[in-house]
């Protein structure tokens, strides 16, 4: 796939996660979105950081950890791999780390350098009722906020 | 044999495995039905009829005995890769072995044609086991069945913390199951929950954990061994919420598509098991495969004796090793020694000791020769007073020796709590290892530890002789010994550390705060931590014949950039010098640097996030 084509089939699939509330179909859009999304970050780190907490958000929280950790785990192999690599869309990676509970994916020393403006942004622009499994990743969050 | 007439019910099954598996299940064998009966969360009293009353099905039954026996098959394949190494060295491929017992009819013969025909049974057996077909998105979303904010892990500031159970047992396993070890170490059962419901769909979950451990990488598979811990842990810790482990668990597997195991092709294969000869004899080959990984363990140099072409296991004394020492001297292993004693305790002891294993000095006639004892134990409970007494009979009548006594099954500290009773000198020189089997790093890498101790590396031979060189048909272009130095010149705090390796997945890691390693023969020594730049940090080592080693630096600071810093790396070994700096490309504080073993150098010069071994 070109980068154009990596761009437009990742927000494709993320729009179909948007629109369908069949489970049996959210798992089967996810299970084409993983790859495009590990190609992704050869694409644009930043965009890539940004779409991953884009399709989480749409996603339930069980089927969220299964999706990061495949995508993560996919980035982590890249020789290009760095957390920071996403610049100011760090925050965005962060926040799909919490909501899927994968946050130990990721080195300590960057967590604790992003997490408090990932936790001030999701408190002060409340997004969660758009989300799907909103009060599961809500309460994730305020039990995060509550030990800082 | 086993009809299929006669299989229509799990306790049918289980007798017909009892019969054609000749299972002693009254005495000999009841350890191994008690262990199988933990594992399937049912009492081993009637146990039969426990397999009805808890609905255990007939694949269930089937394949936690083929996992229960799977450490059997591992020795095998241990027996056979050393004999057949030295069959190799010593007259071709064609090399046996004898067994010689008290009576001649129980004396035995073996070739390796014996273990490779039971290694591709048992591997066709492995291969035919199913469970539910589960796909890469569901096994993960299992794992996160397991994961609860506030009972699994909590963020604490900014730190991902995983919580532990209260159940001490599961803590230790826990503790000890990482890495390698979680290979061997058997899973513990699933936590008793009341619902029946649950109680099946965790027993699916740990069908699928089982064949994860016993998988051969976890690559093979999409969960990890560390996974495993994570769901055994959120099993444990979440079992009293059970309504919320129903919910998640029956979502889960309400998609999963589950494959009929073919119970009838298990069983023809498990019948093919329970013929060859290797199964009735398997209880003598655990002392066997003792021996071998002690001869593994006194390194590359041990000449194993064949006599026409057969080594020999005696009942009576065989000397079965030599092991050439730097020193004109020879140490040499002996199986089954007897030697006179007196003033014995343990029962049916009279007159003299005959331990499994003795490692003695020249000369081996001298009264204070032997150096190390190893006695082998079967039992899957320990014996306090049994062990107790065989660690004092053995340290009294060799005074000189380090007694140790390793167990198929787990032991307690008891043991040696006895002996410090019955006579506390020899408490110093006498140690139980439990779970002695193939993989068991827990157990596996103490008695590495305590060998090594009693056959220091500086007294084996520096080099192998030209004979032994082409033997091991090693290529000997790599120096045995060399040295890596950093230096730097700012204030920032960088560290240089060195992994050593060996082939059964032992590991050793030099850095400043473990900064001297012996493995496989190999002495691998950091001379100092510095701090803020000027001096050097310098990792020396020799003897590494058999380790691969792997070196990397690490910025300790926060603040120190590799390009910015730019410290020297200078690696020597024998006349060769290679100077790095890092590249001005990559980002992390991992500076990885060259991968050296015994016939290659790689150079990787790189930076990245993460330490190059983990």
């Amino acid at each position: 796939m070109t980068n154009d084509e990596v761009r437009s089939e990742a927000s494709r699939l993320c729009k179909e996660l948007e629109q369908t509330e069949d489970a049996q179909e959210w798992k089967a859009i996810v299970q084409e979105l993983v790859p495009v999304m590990i190609a992704y970050w050869d694409v644009h780190p930043h965009s890539a950081m940004e779409m991953l907490e884009v399709g989480t958000m749409r996603l339930p929280v069980s089927l969220a950890h299964a999706f990061v950790r495949q995508v993560v785990s996919g980035w982590k192999q890249k020789t290009s791999y760095n957390e920071d690599a996403g610049g100011g869309a760090d925050h965005c990676f962060l926040s799909a780390l919490i909501f899927s509970e994968n946050v130990e994916l990721v080195d300590p020393g960057w967590v604790e350098r992003v997490l408090p403006y990932t936790i001030d942004k999701e408190l002060k622009y409340s997004r969660f009722e758009r989300m799907r499994d909103a009060k599961h990743k809500e309460s994730i969050v305020r039990a995060i906020a509550d030990t800082q | 044999m086993m009809k299929k007439a006669i299989l229509t019910s799990t306790s049918d099954v289980w007798r017909a495995i009892v019969t054609n598996a000749g299972l002693d299940v009254e005495v000999y064998d009841e350890p191994l039905v008690e262990e199988l009966a933990s594992n399937l969360g049912i009492s081993p009293t009637n146990f039969a009829e426990a397999l009805e009353q808890n609905g255990i099905t007939i694949e269930t039954l089937i394949i936690n005995f083929i996992f229960l026996i799977a450490p059997y098959a591992k020795m095998m394949k241990d027996i056979l890769a050393f004999f057949a190494q030295a069959g190799a060295r010593a007259t071709g491929d064609n090399l046996s072995f004898r067994f010689e017992f008290d009576k001649l009819s129980e004396n035995f013969d073996f070739d390796l044609r014996n273990f490779r025909d039971w290694e591709k049974s048992f591997s066709q057996v492995l291969t035919t086991i199913k469970v539910d077909e589960v796909d890469e998105l569901q096994a993960l979303q299992i794992r996160h069945a397991f994961i609860a904010q506030g009972i699994t892990y909590r963020m604490i500031g900014s730190t991902w913390t995983e919580l532990l159970p209260s159940e001490s047992d599961l803590v230790e396993w826990l503790e000890r199951s990482t890495g390698n070890t979680l290979r061997i170490l058997p899973l513990p059962p699933p936590p008793t929950v009341a619902n029946e419901e649950l109680r099946s769909l965790l027993e699916r979950v740990w069908q699928l954990l089982t064949l994860v451990v016993f998988s051969e990488n976890d690559a093979a598979t999409t969960l990890t061994r560390e996974d495993v811990r994570t769901i055994v842990r959120g099993a444990y810790l979440l079992h009293s919420r059970d309504e919320m482990l129903l919910d998640r668990l029956r979502d889960l597997f309400r998609n999963v598509k589950t494959t009929d195991v073919q119970t009838t092709v298990l069983i023809e294969q498990l019948l093919e098991i329970f013929n060859l000869p290797v199964w009735s004899r398997r209880s003598e080959f655990y002392s066997v495969w003792v021996g071998i990984h002690l001869m593994k363990t006194l390194g590359p140099l041990v000449r194993v004796h064949a006599v026409n072409r057969t080594i020999v296991f005696s009942f009576g004394g065989s000397h079965l090793a030599t092991l050439r020492l730097s020193n004109d001297e020879n140490l040499h292993v002996w199986c089954e020694l007897r030697t006179k004693g007196s003033n014995l305790i343990g029962k049916g002891r009279k007159g003299g000791i005959q331990p499994d294993y003795t490692v003695l000095r020249e000369p081996t006639s001298d009264a204070n020769s032997a150096v190390l004892v190893v006695e082998c134990k079967q039992y899957l409970r320990q014996n306090r007073q049994n062990f107790a007494n065989a660690l004092v009979d053995y340290g009294r009548t060799h005074p000189q020796a380090f007694i140790l006594l390793v167990n198929y099954g787990p032991t307690s500290r008891s043991v040696l709590e006895r002996v410090t009773e019955l006579e506390p000198a020899l408490r110093s020189r006498t140690e139980v290892i439990g779970n002695f089997r193939p993989d068991s790093t827990a157990s596996l890498f103490p008695f590495a530890r305590i060998v090594r101790s009693i056959v220091p590396s500086a007294a084996l031979a520096p080099t192998p002789t030209e004979d032994e060189k082409t033997t091991a048909g090693s290529v000997w272009n790599i120096e045995r010994s060399g040295q890596v130095s950093l230096s730097w010149q700012s204030n920032v705090d960088l560290d240089l550390h060195c992994w050593v390796s060996d082939s059964d997945g032992y590991r050793e890691h030099v850095h400043y705060s473990h900064v001297n390693a012996l493995l496989q023969g190999c002495e691998a020594q950091l001379n100092n931590d510095v701090r803020m730049g000027g001096d050097a940090e310098i990792i020396t080592w020799k003897n590494a014949d058999s380790v691969v080693l792997e070196f990397a630096v690490h910025a300790y600071s926060s603040n120190a950039h590799f390009a910015a810093v730019r410290p020297r790396v200078t690696i020597k070994v024998g006349e060769c010098i290679l100077v790095f700096r890092p590249p001005s490309e990559g980002n992390g504080r991992w500076w990885r640097l060259v991968r050296i073993d015994r016939q290659s150098f790689e150079v990787f010069n790189s930076i990245s996030h993460d330490p190059p071994i983990h």
